[in-house]
């Protein structure tokens, strides 16, 4: 699982349901306003973390210790080492050129070598 | 499932955990790209408002709705939108989606997916495939479309499972 700074301290992230890693995904793959699209990603990074921790993370933040690209980029990092890719992969055509890609692997591990 | 919802588009309510939201009227071409699209919040809750959307994202993000309560809203919006059960129409966009002659087959009989439901879409696309196929055959896709798909919800990963 991902780990996040908070201060000089290094935390680990709580495991993601099945639940939220779809509420993971959604919000990775946009369609939201702005506004909401902040407020779920700054409610994600808060609930993966573990409990011990979130009221130093949310202090940090209001210190303005954090900034919104940081947040930014630390749900992005969660969102990539959760597997949210694979979870609900953003569109049908990346899903295509992921079955793609499977098929001609497997044609090439079938392919005769040439002499 | 109510006549009204397939026949003409206009907003219903289903409900996701405990938390009832409202889904969008939309024509079968909206429909059509949710059920295929595949990903299971592609229908519920992305068929709804902004703000059900933010909500049931909240909902998620907080561990209050598992995945199989946003597939079973989504079978459920998806039934009251067809006016079929859920299967049935995801089948039938599944065809749709693997097999271009029959939407091909359809546009030349006029069927347009932004002009209609997705209850006519689904009657359209049923009986279009009805008549253009081996009359010995039909009883078989008849019960192969009706027949509900095995195991429970949870067992389902994706819409996928479910199109032969």
């Amino acid at each position: 699982m991902p780990k996040i700074r908070i201060g000089d301290e290094i935390v680990q992230l709580e495991r993601p349901t099945g639940g939220q890693l779809l509420g993971l995904a959604m919000v990775n793959n946009g369609g939201f306003s702005e506004e909401d699209q902040a407020e779920l990603m700054i409610a994600a990074i808060v609930k993966l973390i573990p409990a011990t921790h979130r009221k130093a993370f949310v202090s940090l933040y209001v210190s303005g210790g954090h900034t919104a690209a940081d947040l930014i980029e630390t749900f992005k990092m969660i969102a990539g080492t959760s597997g949210v890719d694979v979870a609900e992969p953003a569109n049908r055509e990346q899903r295509r050129a992921a079955v793609k890609k499977t098929a001609a692997k497997k044609t090439a591990r079938k392919a005769p070598v040439k002499r | 499932m109510s006549l009204g919802s397939a026949v003409r588009a206009q907003p219903f309510t289903v409900t996701v955990g405990g938390v009832t939201v409202t889904v969008e009227a939309a024509m079968a071409d909206r429909w059509l790209d949710a059920i295929t699209g595949n990903p299971m919040t592609s229908v519920v809750p992305g068929m709804c408002s902004a703000e059900d959307r933010r909500a049931v994202g909240l909902a998620l993000i907080g561990g209050e709705l598992s995945d199989s309560d946003l597939w079973e809203a989504a079978s459920a919006a998806i039934a009251e939108a067809s006016g079929r059960p859920w299967w049935e129409a995801v089948r039938l966009a599944g065809i749709a989606d693997q097999n271009r002659i029959l939407l091909g087959l359809m546009t030349l009989e006029g069927v347009h997916a932004h002009t209609v439901t997705l209850g006519a879409w689904c009657d359209a696309a049923f009986v279009t495939v009805l008549r253009n196929m081996d009359e010995k055959k039909r009883t078989r896709f008849e019960a192969d479309l009706m027949i509900p798909p095995g195991g429970s919800v949870d067992d389902l990963t994706s819409f996928d499972a479910v199109v032969w």
